[in-house]
């Protein structure tokens, strides 16, 4: 019976293409599903379908609470309305018309709407809630198609429409003309080289603007010797914009900024005269569809490519740090030598330390306390290491002869006091805070020793640790930070040569002599420009380097060891420190440098929330967070000290709706032993490891893993571990580690090129590398270190691998060319007595069933398959089996899906001496495109296609007699997400969960019905 | 990305430029002619949206074979293409009446047997906008096809194989009885790229041909559903000899049974891309910078015409 099964809806992530602030709230379209977001809470409060198979283009409020909302060739009027704490969005209008439509625009009468349509027609739309509507239509003399338009005016005889055609124009052209026969082109704006993707009238100030694939954006200027006569109005080009690196999609006129966003993952403000006033760069969020700007929420919002929607500050100018011109006063100067300022650090909000050539130690305060003598030292001249300690209450300075003197600022009881001590017989090369009590001072020859500060005043510094620094060019310490393992205590300390060093800090005496080298190393971990910085948050370690890498870490107590769990790789050349933030304990801020500027990067957005050019990394520079939130930085330039504060609210906004990816995902895997946990690799070359909370309808983002080099096309889960493999040859291990409160943390356990890793410097390899397309493990019954692999690959070949999970290495055992073609997909399925089968299929149509032996992955036998058959013209995309329970041999029924639309089922049965197809059923017109995804459940098959249908089918066999297959299509629905890649499945209690991916990803639940 | 990553990542765009096609559609137009056999016994055809021109290519080595002028080329396209031998080139906008006309007098009054048209919109990403630009772009070809072919003929087109490709497959079927989609091997498995065949080309009895409207696709309705099972699905062929080789697969640069491998210059670099000025400024670091907006562009259109020029005197 058709129509039987409901499909229920639980999650959607795709494409934001509009973003609109409406009152309190922000609407988005999340494909044909309208999402309500709540400024107050930040909260999505409510959910309504819109368009069933189709997205949401466009929305329009309008007056009295109403919204248009536009896709496709369908428009609908909406009601909202808020009851207490319920809000409504009834449906009061809706039309379908013959084309589709880009734009729909309110006239003064609130029952008529004009809508444009991509054949350069215009309508008229009278409509009323008794569903008596009037359609009136007008055309252009111009006739193209369009890929944006805009229309404005009051009513139907002054509105004007302006056209973008694929021909590289505006046209611009009044509807209300003479006679029904096509209206003339008034105005035609030549200038863009591309398409015109969106026009944005403004009344304000007469202006057009239009954003094109030639990757500008073009102001108009309208004067009107009449006012509003458009006939003799006369229109020029004031102003092009390039800035963006791809096609700019939209753009809005907002004061008197403009702002567009693009292709290239940038939000750009600009001035109206053209000039770049800040760009932001959301880069893992992929395309920016969307942007809408409101003045009295002081906000931008914008819609992403990874089904992201993310609020931003409102544009502004530029913001310039102040040079604090002449810092010290005239009577301070005829006090010092050369005033010049070497080194600098921010003692607390506002006020700055800073060590000048001379050995003059100052400290003054930003903006009005005046600038004083700490203390002038000729020792310190020349040669100074100042640092602060992490609550900034105490600092040090360091000499070339090995004199330390510690300032304690401001201690409990009010009191200032200084601290001198000789620490070492010469040079001290670094002076690093690991706490407020503890110090690390590097000597001669890596000579390190950790000294303890008592907290009495003139009490000296006691010694409880020395270690040595491996050799190396430029032997010292860049960072370092204790840690407590098991209870037992560690130094991990950076250095100038990128190595992270452990150093166990139990057991040492005062009469040591020893200076004992580290336990454990992780030698040029971030390349050989050195470590920044080494910190603790929430339980990770995190080290940062000039390598652009925030590396996650952990470490062993026994024997003692780091461990790297993840690579991040920004979006700075330098990556210098980790700053923590006061009210969220979850995100931090990382800062950088890039070329000529610092970089302020937000974990919690993913983005760059401030960006200054102050003349690149070699120079003394702070940062800090104040208790008053505000990101404080003072830097160096050309002698001058430069200081700026920005309060944290005004650079960083909250994030509506989190993304996933992108890109395309190509691949989505359950993790068994993660509640609810899904895995993704997709084109971005990043896996996800996401949480499904069905309770509340999200997809939760617990681990981004971003080492692989180019696209994750497959992925594979066993136990604990999970295996990603895709272009370039590349092939990874992973280890799930669960740590406290729900927290996952994933360990990169291997990394294998088939052709190894290349030397940057040596020449490519002649030969194309080919793509892992599909992976699978070999399930075993036996607790073994190691695991089996097999694999599918571009160049034809099947390869047979092995994972050692102790030794932590790969190695190919044999390939079988069986399959001259691309192979595309594999699958294991389990058979008795802990047999397994493998099915394999290529994009010639060839699928094909392999005994998989033990000694398969020990010698280099041969692999032939035990069966055979061409089941699909061409390219078999989706693969699924299920071993049928009767009574003697084995019988799998093996569903696949191909490029040329059908579905197959073939019933094999395994034999002792050969296998037998008993049946095949197929259905050539199964779906519309390149089916994708098929899945076995029960007497169920369902399919799934890049023709954006889920089909359930049922499916029987009968045995008795003659052997009979059949298969009856039982439901369909329509999935918002485009380019479906995969299809995973897995069943709760009483409905299963069918979660699809591609362009986005859809999770859809259907009940189950008692016969499954 | 070095020289020769194009070159490794797909065996057929390699195979073009040894072979000097213009583009490696040539190859599936080749192979839809291996299955379909579209070019037998045909006289007339007209290559709609043809730049930068394979197809023509095609046709005219199929067609014109050892010199003989017993078949008419026509390609049509907005913008020019470097002149080919045997083929007659129209300039023209495809929606226009005195485009088809102009076509028929290059007949000398006949009707064309096969009217193909490889033509693709600029693809936006969403899938959903790019599939209808597409169905209106092959409608519109459809439209002046209409126009031009005798009862009988054929019409082979570029179809983006999406979420409503079935609207379009009822477009077809009212024109043509036989409607056919195949995918050669040369067109990625991955690619949602597939071609339409449409044979023996039967108007309905009362339907006049008109430019002034453009065709649009279907609703779906009770026979063609949005969902469910009467749908309307044309059916499936892949065409391409199994031997041949499969552009999802990586084969070495060096191919057996061929010339040694060497690096090839593209036959065609694209001519006047969009992004030409955005590239320029980027290299001159003038992005993010006033411009003025009377510069440039004109620019932009003599480097255009020179490229034009080189090339006709290349393919001379």
């Amino acid at each position: 019976m058709p129509g039987t099964i409901s499909f229920r809806n639980v999650f959607i992530s795709t494409d934001v293409i509009c973003v609109k602030f409406f009152g309190p709230y922000v609407f988005a379209g999340v494909g044909g599903i309208l999402k309500i977001f709540e400024l107050l809470t930040k909260t999505c409060v409510k959910e309504v379908e819109v368009f069933k198979g189709h997205k949401i283009y466009g929305i329009e409020p309008g007056e009295k609470n109403l919204i248009i909302i536009f896709g496709s060739k369908s428009v609908r009027v909406f009601k909202f309305s808020h009851a207490q704490t319920e809000i409504q969005m009834s449906c009061v209008a809706s039309i379908s018309l013959e084309d589709w439509v880009l734009t729909a625009h309110w006239l003064s009468d609130d029952t008529q709407i004009s809508l444009v349509t991509a054949h350069n027609v215009i309508w008229l739309w009278s409509w009323s809630e008794n569903d008596k509507t009037e359609l009136m239509r007008a055309g252009c003399s111009e006739k193209c198609i369009l890929y944006s338009a805009t229309v404005c005016g009051k009513d139907w005889e002054s509105c004007v429409v302006f056209a973008g055609t694929v021909f590289r124009e505006v046209v611009i052209w009044l509807p209300s003309g003479s006679g029904m026969c096509d209206q003339p082109v008034l105005h035609r704006l030549v200038g863009h080289n591309g398409v015109i993707f969106s026009l944005t009238w403004d009344w304000q100030t007469s202006s057009l603007c239009s954003t094109s694939d030639d990757r500008s954006i073009r102001l108009w200027e309208f004067s009107f010797p009449h006012k509003s006569d458009w006939q003799s109005s006369t229109v020029t080009c004031s102003n092009v914009f390039y800035g963006h690196s791809a096609r700019v999609w939209r753009s809005i006129m907002f004061e008197n900024f403009i702002v567009s966003v693009g292709e290239d993952n940038q939000i750009c403000v600009w001035s109206r005269n053209g000039n770049l006033l800040q760009s932001i760069n959301r880069s893992t969020s992929g395309c920016q569809w969307s942007v809408d700007c409101s003045a009295k929420h002081q906000l931008m919002v914008t819609g992403a490519g990874d089904g992201s929607i993310q609020l931003l500050p409102p544009p502004s100018p530029r913001a310039v740090p102040t040079a604090i011109t002449g810092p010290f006063p005239e009577d301070l100067l005829r006090l010092i030598d050369s005033p010049c300022v070497r080194k600098l650090a921010f003692l607390s909000s506002g006020v700055i330390v800073a060590a000048t050539e001379d050995g003059t130690i100052l400290r003054g305060d930003s903006i009005s306390t005046p600038w004083e003598i700490v203390c002038k030292d000729v020792r310190f001249s020349n040669y100074c290491v100042l640092s602060v300690a992490p609550s900034r209450t105490k600092f040090s300075i360091a000499s070339l002869r090995g004199e330390v003197i510690l300032y304690q600022c401001t201690a409990k009881d009010g009191k200032e006091w200084t601290l001198e001590q000789q620490l070492e017989d010469g040079k001290i090369w670094s002076l690093l805070w690991l706490s407020d009590q503890e110090i690390l001072v590097c000597g001669d020859e890596g000579r390190l020793r950790v000294w303890q500060i008592s907290p009495e005043q003139g009490v000296n510094m006691k010694c409880i640790g020395q270690f040595t620094l491996p050799r190396s060019r430029e032997r010292w310490p860049t960072c370092g930070r204790l840690l407590t393992k098991n209870s037992q205590n560690f130094l991990l300390c950076g250095d100038r040569c990128g190595s992270l060093h452990l150093f166990s800090l139990s057991g040492f005496s005062q009469a040591e002599v020893q200076f004992s080298a580290p336990d454990h190393s992780l030698p040029k971990l971030h390349g050989k420009l050195g470590v920044t910085s080494v910190m603790k948050h929430h339980g990770k370690i995190f080290s940062t380097g000039r390598d652009g890498s925030v590396k996650m870490l952990a470490v062993n107590s026994d024997p003692p060891q780091l461990l790297l769990l993840s690579t991040d790789k920004m979006v700075m050349d330098w990556v210098c420190s980790v700053i923590t933030l006061p009210s969220d304990n979850k995100n931090f801020l990382i800062v950088g440098f890039k070329e000529m500027n610092m970089i302020v990067w937000s974990t919690s957005e993913r983005r760059t929330i401030l960006q200054i050019d102050c003349g690149g990394g070699h120079r003394s520079w702070d940062c800090m967070v104040s208790s008053k939130e505000n990101l404080e930085l003072t830097y160096v330039r050309e002698k001058q000290i430069y200081y700026s504060s920005r309060a944290l609210e005004t650079l960083m906004k909250p994030t509506l709706q989190c993304g996933i990816s992108p890109r395309e995902l190509n691949s989505v895997s359950i993790l068994p032993l993660v509640p609810s946990g899904l895995l993704f690799g997709g084109e971005d070359g990043t896996l996800y490891v996401c949480k499904f909370s069905g309770d509340i309808s999200t997809l939760v983002s617990r681990a981004t893993l971003t080492s692989h080099i180019s696209s994750v096309r497959c992925i594979c889960v066993q136990d604990n571990f999970f295996f990603s493999a895709g272009g370039r040859a590349q092939l990874k291990a992973w280890q799930i580690e669960h740590g406290s409160d729900e927290e996952i943390s994933c360990v990169e356990l291997a990394s294998h090129m088939l052709k190894g890793e290349r030397h940057p410097r040596s020449p490519p390899s002649i030969d194309p590398e080919m793509r892992y397309m599909s992976l699978c493990c070999i399930p075993s019954t036996e607790s073994n270190s190691v695991v089996q692999l097999i694999s599918g690959c571009s160049d034809g070949a099947m390869r047979w691998l092995t994972f050692d999970s102790f030794n932590k290495t790969f190695q190919v055992v044999s390939e079988s060319m069986f399959h001259t073609k691309c192979v595309l997909k594999l699958l294991t399925v389990p058979l008795n007595q802990g047999k397994v089968a493998l099915i394999s299929s290529a994009t010639d149509g060839m699928i094909a069933l392999w005994d998989i032996l033990p000694e398969m992955f020990t010698s280099n036998s041969g692999r032939e398959p035990i069966w055979s058959s061409r089941c699909h013209q061409s390219g078999v995309n989706s693969l699924h089996a299920q071993v049928l329970p009767t009574s003697k041999a084995s019988t799998i029924l093996v569903a696949s899906g191909g490029d040329d639309n059908s579905v197959v089922l073939t019933a094999l049965t395994l034999g002792d001496k050969e296998v037998s197809m008993i049946a095949q059923w197929s259905n050539s017109s199964a779906h519309a495109a390149q089916v994708t995804g098929v899945w076995l459940v029960g007497a169920w098959l369902l399919s799934t296609s890049i023709d954006q249908r889920l089909t359930v089918w049922r499916w029987k066999l009968e045995l008795e007699g003659s052997t009979h297959l059949t298969c009856d299509f039982v439901s369909q629905t329509i999935c918002s997400v485009p380019d479906v890649q995969d299809m995973q499945i897995w069943r709760d209690k009483d409905f299963i969960s069918v979660c699809v991916v591609g362009k986005g990803v859809q999770i859809v639940q259907i009940p189950l019905k008692p016969e499954l | 990305m070095g020289k020769t990553s194009k070159d490794k990542r797909d065996v057929y765009y390699r195979l073009a430029k040894e072979e000097g096609w213009r583009a490696r559609s040539a190859f599936k137009l080749m192979q839809i002619d291996d299955e379909f056999k579209l070019l037998e016994g045909v006289k007339n055809v007209v290559d709609l949206c043809a730049a930068p021109g394979s197809w023509s290519q095609v046709l005219a080595k199929r067609l014109l074979k050892d010199g003989s002028d017993n078949a008419k080329i026509v390609a049509v396209d907005l913008q020019a293409m470097a002149p080919l031998k045997g083929v007659i080139q129209l300039q023209g906008d495809i929606t226009q009446v005195s485009t088809a006309n102009a076509i028929i007098d290059h007949f000398k009054g006949e009707s064309a047997d096969l009217v193909i048209c490889d033509g693709a919109p600029d693809v936006t990403g969403l899938h959903e906008m790019d599939e209808y630009i597409q169905a209106q772009l092959l409608l519109a070809a459809l439209n002046i096809t209409t126009h031009i072919l005798k009862p009988g003929g054929s019409f082979l087109a570029k179809i983006f194989r999406g979420k409503d490709i079935t609207l379009l497959y009822s477009q077809l079927k009212i024109f043509f009885p036989i409607v056919t989609v195949t995918k050669p091997l040369s067109s990625r498995n991955s690619s949602i790229e597939s071609f339409v065949v449409c044979q023996n080309y039967s108007p309905p009895a009362d339907y006049i041909p008109n430019m002034s409207n453009p065709l649009l696709d279907h609703k779906y309705t009770d026979w063609n559903q949005l969902t469910g099972s009467n749908r309307v699905i044309v059916p499936f062929l892949a065409c391409g000899d199994l031997s041949a080789y499969d552009s999802d697969t990586n084969y070495p640069l060096e191919l057996e049974g061929r010339q040694p491998y060497q690096y090839r210059p593209p036959v065609q670099s694209p001519i006047s891309p969009p992004y030409e000025e955005s590239v320029q400024l980027k290299k001159s670091k003038g992005l993010g910078k006033c411009v003025d907006p009377a510069s440039s562009s004109d620019e932009i259109i003599k480097s255009a015409e020179e490229t034009v020029n080189k090339l006709n005197l290349n393919s001379e």
